[in-house]
C-alpha cells in the first residue's frame, strides 16, 4: 500500500521537475553563438568560479594629455590625435607601442575645433571645419573641401554645426552624424550625392542619441533614437531590424550576424537581432562604467576585443583627459579566491566605484561584485530589498561589504553581524572627532563622506544665527519672502543679482517644505529621538519653530507640489579639476541667496567646488546651522564588513582603499572627504585653478577644518522616524494640525516603533 | 513537504533559543523579552481582538448571505459569483483602492462631506482597524457563503418537513433545525477564516506601511519590522508561541467538532 | 416564496454594489486619461487636502494608458509571462504532489493522523517573515537560488491544496472503496479510477486556489529571484502604483482579468470543491 505511494510520489515529482524545467530553459543560457570577440561565450561576464579566462582591462591611452580622437582603421591599426589634430600616433600591434609623428596640425590653430575624424583610404581624413564645412585633411595639412549640400547650405545660412560620429565606408561613401538647431540625422553618400537613409520624420528628431557604425561583411548600420535602436543594410539603407531597451545605449559595431555591441547602463551588452540582451562585461570593475567617466565611444577591435574611450576629470591634471582602454579575453588570467568580494549597496555610489578602481588597480588579481539593490527598473523598495539582504545575512551567503547608508545599521553592529574593522583599518588620517561616535567598543562602521548643515551669510547677518531660538525669532520679525513674479517679470526669467533691494529682503528663504524640513530635521533631530526614546519638550520645540518658519514664508500652501521646486540644477566639478556628469542640486536656500533676496542661506554643505561662488557674494562666511544638537553633521557613504566573510583581510583592505587619498581626494558628489589631507588638497586645487585662471581672482580662503572640529554630533538619518515626523510636519505646515497635535501624533506613531526596539 | 515546512518550523523554534547569528545557545531569554515586549503585547492584542471580531462576524454575515442567496434560487448563481469575485482581485489593485477610499482626501470622505458629516482619518485613528475589518469581509465571504452553502443543501429536506408538521414557524425550524445540523461546517468555516485572516497582513503593509495606526498593528508588521532589524532570535520566538497558540486552537477546534459528531 | 425572492434581492443587491463597484472603478480608471484621474482621485494620492470624486462615466473615454501599456511597456510582457513559467508549474506540481498525499491522508488510518493534520495545519499559518531565512537556506543549500524552482518547489509542497483536497476525498463513499478492493484494484489503481475522478471538484478547486496564491505571490519571487527579469507580474503593478496612475489602473486591470477567468472557468469546479471541504468529516 505504501509502496503505491511513494511510487506515485515519485512520478509526481519526475513530472514535476520536467515540467518546470521546460519552463524554466527558456531563461539565461547565455550565449549560443560566442564569436570571435568572446572566446568563452556567455562565461565572461562572470569570471566568478568559471576558472581560468577572463576579460582583462589594458590602459592603452598613447601619451596624451587632454582630449584626444581615435579611430580604429580596417586593418586593425589605432590611430589617435590630440586636441587640433597636432600629432599623431599610430600602433600597429593593438595599442601596445605607439608611434608618434607630426599630425596635419602640427603648427597651425585649424584644426582646435575639430571633435572627430574619419580615416579616407588612402590616408587623407575627413573632418568638419567651422564655417568651412567638410574637408578632406592630407598628413601635410593641406584641406580640400568635401562637398555635403546641406551641411554646406547650412552653413551659407550661418547653422552650426556638430559632427559627432564620422565614418568612412568604403571609397564613396561616408557615414555623418550630426546635429544641427538640436535636429540629429543621419546621411549617407552614394556616389557623391547625398540620400538619406530613413524618412524625414522618423531621424529628424532630438531623440537620437548617437550615430551607428558598421562592420564588414554583413553588418549594417547602427543607430541609437533614445531606446530604440535601428540596424540598417549598408547597401540599400533599409532598415532591417529595430530593437527596444529601456535604457539609453552608445551603439558600436555589429559584429557578422548584425549583432550590435554597445555600452548599456555602464555594461557593456551583446544586444541580439531578436532584441536579447547579453551583458558581456559588468561595468562595477572596469573604466567604462566609472560615474565619473563619460565613455565617448566603444568599437570593436578586428580579431577580438574592444576597446573604449573614457572621459574623464583627472585630478591630477585639472582637466577633461581622454583615455583609450582594451578589453581582450585573456585564457590564463586567473582569480585569487582570497579576493573574490561582493559589496552591497542600496543605491549608486560614486565613493564605492571609485574604491573599486582603486582596489583594482593594486589587486589585478581580484574579482569584485557591485549589487545595487534599487538599481534600473527593478522596482522594489528599500525595505524590499533590506529584508532580501538579511535573509542572505542570517543564512551565511550575504555580501562580504555591506554599504550601510539606508540599512538598519546599529542593529547589524548590535546583533553581531559586521565585523569589527579596528585591527585592519587605518583612520589615522580621519577627522577624530567624527570617527569618535564610530570608534567607542570597536569600530563597525566607518562613514567615509559627511555633509554639515550650515548657514551662509555676511557677518552682521550671522549674529542673527547665534542660537535656534534667535534664528526663527529673527525669521519671523524678518520681512516675508519676496514675490518671485515680479521679480521674473522684470528679469524675464533669467537670473541676475542685485535682486530684492537690502531693506527688504527676507532673513532666509526656502523653495519648499521639503527643504525647510530637511535642514531642521539634521539639525535637531537627534536632539529628540536618543538612546530609543522620544522627547516631546524638544520635539515641540522643532514644530513650533518649523510651524513658525514655514508660515511666515508661506510654505505651507505648497506642500505636496512637486513642481514648484525653484532648486537648480549646477554642474559642478569633480574632483578638484573640471568634472564631467556630475550635477548637484542647489538648494533654493542658496538660489535666494545668490539672487539677494535674503540675508542667510541654509544648507547642507558636502562640496567644497560649490561653497565658493556662494561665499562670493559680498563678504560672505560660512557658520554651523544653529540647531537644538550642538554641532550636528550627517555620516554618508558608511561602510561595514559582514561578520561571515571569508575575506575579512581584503575585505579590509577594500575599507582602506575608501579611505585612501586616491579616492577620497575626489569629489564624488557624496559630501566631504572624510580624511583631513583629502580636504586639505581639494582647497588647494581650487586655489591652483584660480591662480591658473587670467583674472585677478582672489584665492578661495576657508578654514573649514575650523568648523569640521566643531562637530560632535551624528544626524539621525533613520528614513522610518523621518518620514514618521514628516508626515506630521506636512499636516502642521498646512494647518491641519497644532503643534501639540503633531507632538501627540508622533508620539503615537513612533511608540512602536520604539517598542520594537526595547 | 518535510523539507519546505517542517525543517523550517524546526529551524525557527532552534533559532529562538539562539543568538542572532544561530552561534550561542541563549536559553529563553528571547521568550522573556518578547512576552515583555510593549509592541509584542500591543501585537498580540490587535491580532487576537481582530481574530476574535472578523471570524464570528464573517461567519454570520456569509451564513446570511448563504441563506439569501438560497431564497433568490433563480438568480442565485449570479450572486454567488458576484461574492467569489474579490478574492482574484490582486492585492496591488485592493491596495490602489484602499488608497482612493481612505487616504484623507479620497472617496469615503468625499461622500461624508455630501452627507454634510466631519471627515474621518481612516488611516491615522481607530478607524484604521474597521477598515482592514471591511477589507478581510469583503475579500473572504464569498469562500464562506459557499461553505455555508454546502452545509445547508446536506440538511435533508425531511427535518424541516417534520418540523413543519410539528408545526414550528420557519424561525424556529431554523432555530432548531437548520443551526444545529450547520454545527459540524462551523470548524472548517472557521479554520478557514483563520487561514485567510493572516493573509490580510499584506494589504495592511502596503498601505499604511510598517507602522500602521497602533488599532491596526499586527503581529504580522511586528514580525516583519523585527525581520528588518535582523532580530531573529525574538521573532522566532514569538512566532514560535504563536505557532502553539494556533495549534491549541485548532486541536479545541476539532475536539469541538469530535464531540458534536 | 416569491415574496421572500424578491424581499433577498435586495440586502444582495446592496451586498452585490460593494463587488460591482469595484469592477466598475476598475474598468473606467483604465479609459480615464490620466489627466482626469488626477482631477478625480488625485487628492486622495497626494494627500494635498483636497477631496476626491469619482464620475460615473469617464469625461473622455481613452484607451490610451492601455494602449501604452501593451505597446510602449514591452516589461510588461516579460513580467506577464514570467508569471505563468512561475505558475504553470507551480500548479501543476500542487496538484501532481498534493492529490496522493490528500489521498493517503484520507485513506489510510494510522496512528498520529490527526496529529500529522493539526500540524499541517497550524504550519500553514506561519506567517512568510518566520520561514523565509530556513526556506532560504534550504533553497540555497539544494542549489536553487536564482531559479525558478526556488518559488515553484515550495508552493508545490504547499499544505493548503493537501487540506482542500482531503476534505474532497474524505466525502468519496467507502462502499465504493470496497467494491474497488473486491475487484481486485490495487490502491494506485484504486486512486486512480475512484479516487481521482471522485475527488476532481476538490482537485480543481484546490487548482483555482493554487493559481490565486501563486498569482498574486510577491515575497517569495523577490527574495529568491535576485534577476528582476524573471519577476512575475505581481511585482510589476506595487512599482507602478506610486508613479504612474494611469498606467496602474490599466495594469491591475490586465493583472484581474486571467485571475477573472481562471476563476470563471473553474467556479463551478471551486464551489464544488469548497463544497466537499465542507461537508462534514
Amino acid at each position: 500500500m505504501k509502496r503505491g505511494t511513494k511510487w506515485l510520489l515519485c512520478a509526481g515529482v519526475m513530472l514535476l521537475w520536467l515540467l518546470a524545467s521546460a519552463c524554466g530553459s527558456g531563461n539565461g543560457n547565455g550565449d549560443t553563438q560566442g564569436g570571435e570577440d568572446t572566446p568563452h561565450g556567455g562565461n565572461a561576464a562572470t569570471p566568478m568560479g568559471m576558472g581560468t579566462g577572463r576579460y582583462v582591462e589594458l590602459n592603452i591611452t598613447p601619451p596624451i594629455h587632454g582630449r584626444l580622437m581615435h579611430i580604429v582603421a580596417p586593418d586593425g591599426t589605432l590611430l589617435a590625435f590630440d586636441e587640433g589634430l597636432r600629432n599623431r600616433y599610430g600602433s600597429t600591434d593593438r595599442g601596445i607601442t605607439w608611434v608618434q609623428s607630426p599630425g596635419p596640425g602640427a603648427g597651425t590653430e585649424r584644426f582646435m575645433d575639430v571633435q572627430s575624424v574619419g580615416l579616407l583610404p588612402g590616408g587623407n581624413l575627413l573632418v568638419y571645419l567651422r564655417e568651412e564645412g567638410m574637408a578632406t585633411v592630407a598628413p601635410d595639412g593641406t584641406t580640400a573641401h568635401f562637398p555635403v549640400p546641406e551641411i554646406d547650405a547650412g552653413i551659407a545660412d550661418g547653422d552650426e554645426f556638430i559632427l559627432s560620429f564620422i565614418q568612412v565606408l568604403d571609397d564613396e561613401r561616408v557615414l555623418l552624424t550630426y546635429r544641427v538647431d538640436w535636429f540629429a540625422r543621419f546621411m549617407r553618400e552614394n556616389d557623391g550625392e547625398f540620400v538619406q537613409i530613413t524618412g524625414e520624420n522618423e531621424t529628424r528628431t532630438t531623440q537620437v542619441r548617437v550615430g551607428g557604425t558598421v562592420t564588414g561583411g554583413a553588418g549594417g548600420m547602427v543607430f541609437g533614437m533614445g531606446d530604440v535602436t535601428a540596424i540598417h543594410d549598408i547597401a540599400t539603407g533599409q532598415e532591417l531590424t529595430r530593437l527596444s531597451h529601456t535604457d539609453a545605449i552608445t551603439p558600436m559595431g555589429a559584429n557578422a550576424n548584425g549583432d550590435v555591441y554597445t555600452l548599456m547602463a555602464h555594461n557593456l551588452v551583446r544586444f541580439g537581432v531578436e532584441g536579447e540582451v547579453y551583458t558581456l562585461l559588468n561595468g562595477t570593475a572596469f573604466a567604462f562604467g566609472a560615474p565619473l567617466g563619460n565613455t565617448v565611444a566603444v568599437s570593436s577591435l578586428p580579431g577580438g576585443g574592444f576597446v573604449a574611450h573614457v572621459m574623464k576629470a583627472d585630478v591630477d591634471e585639472m582637466a577633461l583627459v581622454s583615455r583609450l582602454f582594451k578589453y581582450i579575453w585573456d585564457e590564463n588570467a586567473t582569480v585569487d579566491p582570497d579576493k573574490i568580494l561582493t559589496i552591497w549597496s542600496l543605491e549608486d555610489n560614486a565613493v564605492v566605484r571609485a574604491a573599486i578602481t582603486e582596489i583594482w588597480r593594486l589587486h589585478p588579481e581580484a574579482d569584485i561584485t557591485l549589487e545595487i539593490a534599487l538599481s534600473g527598473d527593478a522596482g522594489i523598495s528599500a525595505t524590499d530589498a533590506i529584508r532580501t539582504l538579511n535573509t542572505r545575512l542570517l543564512s551565511g551567503r550575504g555580501p562580504d561589504i555591506i554599504i550601510l547608508d539606508g540599512t538598519p545599521m546599529e542593529s547589524y553592529a548590535q546583533r553581531g553581524m559586521l565585523l569589527n574593522l579596528s585591527p585592519g583599518v587605518d583612520t589615522t588620517g580621519m577627522y577624530q572627532n567624527l570617527l569618535a561616535t564610530y570608534a567607542a567598543q570597536g569600530m563597525y562602521i566607518v562613514p567615509t563622506q559627511f555633509t554639515i548643515p550650515m548657514i551662509v551669510g555676511t557677518e552682521a547677518h550671522l549674529r542673527y544665527a547665534a542660537t535656534f531660538h534667535a534664528l526663527v525669532d529673527a525669521i519671523v520679525n524678518g520681512n516675508p519672502m519676496p514675490v518671485m513674479e515680479a521679480f521674473t517679470a522684470t528679469a524675464g526669467g533669467a537670473f541676475t543679482l542685485g535682486g530684492t533691494p537690502e531693506a527688504q529682503r527676507a532673513m532666509l528663504g526656502f523653495t519648499d517644505l521639503d527643504e525647510l524640513f530637511h535642514i531642521l530635521w539634521l539639525a535637531n533631530a537627534s536632539a529628540f529621538i536618543y538612546d530609543n526614546r522620544l522627547d516631546s519638550a524638544v520635539l515641540g520645540e522643532f514644530f513650533a519653530a518649523l510651524h513658525a518658519i514655514s508660515d511666515k514664508y508661506g510654505l505651507g500652501q505648497s506642500a505636496g507640489d512637486m513642481m514648484h521646486s525653484g532648486g537648480v540644477f549646477m554642474a559642478t566639478a569633480g574632483g578638484g579639476g573640471g568634472g564631467v556628469n556630475r550635477v548637484s542640486m542647489v538648494g533654493g536656500s542658496l538660489m535666494q541667496y545668490m539672487l539677494q533676496n535674503t540675508h542667510l542661506a541654509a544648507f547642507e554643505a558636502g562640496n567644497i567646488m560649490l561653497l565658493r561662488p556662494f561665499m562670493q557674494r559680498d563678504d560672505s562666511q560660512l557658520a554651523l546651522f544653529p540647531g537644538l544638537v550642538p554641532g550636528a553633521w550627517v555620516p554618508s557613504t558608511l561602510v561595514g564588513v559582514s561578520a561571515d566573510t571569508r575575506v575579512a583581510d581584503f575585505a579590509m583592505a577594500f575599507v582602506n582603499a575608501m579611505l585612501s587619498m586616491e579616492v577620497q581626494r575626489v569629489n564624488h558628489g557624496e559630501g566631504f572627504p572624510i580624511i583631513r589631507e583629502a580636504v586639505a588638497w581639494q582647497l588647494e586645487q581650487i586655489n591652483e585653478q584660480l591662480a591658473e585662471m587670467d583674472g585677478d581672482l582672489p584665492p578661495f580662503e576657508l578654514d573649514l577644518d575650523a568648523f569640521i572640529a566643531q562637530l560632535q554630533t551624528p544626524s539621525l538619518i533613520e528614513a522610518t522616524l523621518r518620514e514618521m515626523v514628516w508626515q506630521s510636519a506636512e499636516r502642521l505646515a498646512q494647518g491641519r494640525l497644532s503643534v501639540e497635535g503633531a507632538v501627540a501624533e508622533v508620539e503615537q506613531n513612533i511608540r512602536n516603533y520604539l517598542a520594537e526596539r526595547s | 513537504m518535510l523539507i519546505f515546512f517542517l525543517i523550517p518550523f524546526v529551524d525557527t523554534v532552534r533559532r529562538s533559543f539562539y543568538d542572532v547569528r544561530g552561534v550561542n545557545f541563549i536559553g529563553l531569554e528571547s521568550y522573556v523579552s518578547v512576552v515583555n515586549n510593549m509592541a509584542f503585547r500591543l501585537a498580540a492584542v490587535n491580532t487576537a481582538r481582530f481574530v476574535a471580531i472578523c471570524i464570528p462576524l464573517l461567519l454570520v454575515i456569509s451564513l446570511g448571505v448563504a441563506l439569501l442567496v438560497r431564497c433568490v434560487r433563480p438568480g442565485g448563481a449570479v450572486f454567488k459569483t458576484t461574492f467569489l469575485l474579490p478574492m482574484a482581485v490582486p492585492v496591488a489593485s485592493v491596495v490602489l483602492l484602499w488608497q482612493v477610499l481612505f487616504n484623507d482626501g479620497g472617496l469615503a470622505n468625499s461622500v461624508l462631506d455630501f452627507f454634510g458629516l466631519p471627515g474621518v482619518r481612516f488611516m491615522g485613528s481607530g478607524a484604521a482597524f474597521w477598515v482592514l475589518v471591511a477589507t478581510y469581509l469583503w475579500k473572504n465571504t464569498g469562500y464562506n457563503m459557499v461553505l455555508w452553502l454546502a452545509g445547508l443543501d446536506s440538511i435533508s429536506d425531511t427535518l424541516y418537513e417534520a418540523a413543519r408538521v410539528d408545526g414550528a414557524s420557519k424561525l424556529q425550524s431554523f432555530r432548531y433545525v437548520t443551526l444545529p445540523c450547520l454545527l459540524p461546517t462551523v470548524g472548517i468555516v472557521s479554520i478557514l477564516s483563520l487561514l485567510n485572516s493572516f493573509k490580510v497582513f499584506r494589504e495592511a503593509y502596503l498601505v499604511a506601511g510598517a507602522y500602521p495606526h497602533d488599532s491596526m498593528y499586527l503581529l504580522q508588521h511586528l514580525f516583519n519590522n523585527w525581520f528588518v532589524q535582523l532580530d531573529i532570535s525574538r521573532l522566532s520566538a514569538a512566532a514560535t508561541m504563536l505557532a502553539a497558540v494556533l495549534l491549541v486552537m485548532i486541536l479545541i477546534i476539532r475536539r469541538f467538532l469530535d464531540e458534536k459528531d | 416564496m416569491r415574496r421572500i425572492s424578491i424581499l433577498a434581492h435586495i440586502p444582495l443587491v446592496g451586498l452585490a454594489m460593494l463587488v460591482w463597484w469595484v469592477l466598475w472603478f476598475m474598468l473606467m480608471g483604465t479609459l480615464m486619461s490620466v489627466e482626469e484621474l488626477n482631477a478625480t482621485i488625485g487628492a486622495a494620492l497626494h494627500d494635498d487636502g483636497g477631496r476626491s470624486f469619482w464620475p460615473v462615466l469617464p469625461a473622455w473615454p481613452t484607451l490610451q494608458p492601455l494602449a501604452r501599456l501593451l505597446l510602449d511597456t514591452p516589461h510588461f510582457f516579460v513580467m506577464f509571462w514570467n508569471t505563468f513559467r512561475l505558475v504553470v508549474p507551480s500548479v501543476a506540481g500542487q496538484i501532481v504532489l498534493s492529490a496522493p498525499a490528500a489521498w493517503a491522508l484520507s485513506r489510510f488510518r494510522f496512528r498520529g493522523r490527526k496529529l500529522l493534520i493539526t500540524v499541517y495545519i497550524a504550519l500553514m499559518l506561519m506567517p512568510f517573515q518566520v520561514t523565509m531565512v530556513p526556506n532560504f537556506l534550504v533553497i540555497d543549500r539544494l542549489g536553487l537560488m536564482d531559479n525558478v524552482l526556488a518559488v515553484i518547489l515550495p508552493f508545490a509542497f504547499s499544505a493548503f491544496p493537501v487540506f482542500i483536497m482531503l476534505k474532497g476525498f474524505d466525502a468519496v463513499p467507502h462502499a465504493l472503496l470496497e467494491a474497488a478492493s473486491i475487484d481486485g484494484a490495487g490502491p494506485v489503481r484504486t486512486f486512480l479510477h475512484v479516487g481521482l475522478p471522485l475527488g476532481l471538484p476538490s482537485i480543481l478547486a484546490a487548482m483555482v486556489l493554487g493559481f490565486l496564491d501563486v498569482w498574486g505571490a510577491i515575497e517569495q519571487p523577490m527574495t529568491f529571484l535576485g534577476d528582476p527579469s524573471a519577476w512575475p507580474l505581481s511585482l510589476f503593478l506595487p512599482q507602478i502604483v506610486a508613479e504612474e496612475l494611469g498606467l496602474a489602473m490599466a495594469a491591475s486591470l490586465l493583472m484581474l482579468l486571467p485571475a477573472v477567468l481562471f476563476f470563471l472557468f473553474g467556479q463551478k469546479y471551486l464551489e464544488l470543491g469548497i463544497q466537499a471541504a465542507g461537508i462534514k468529516e
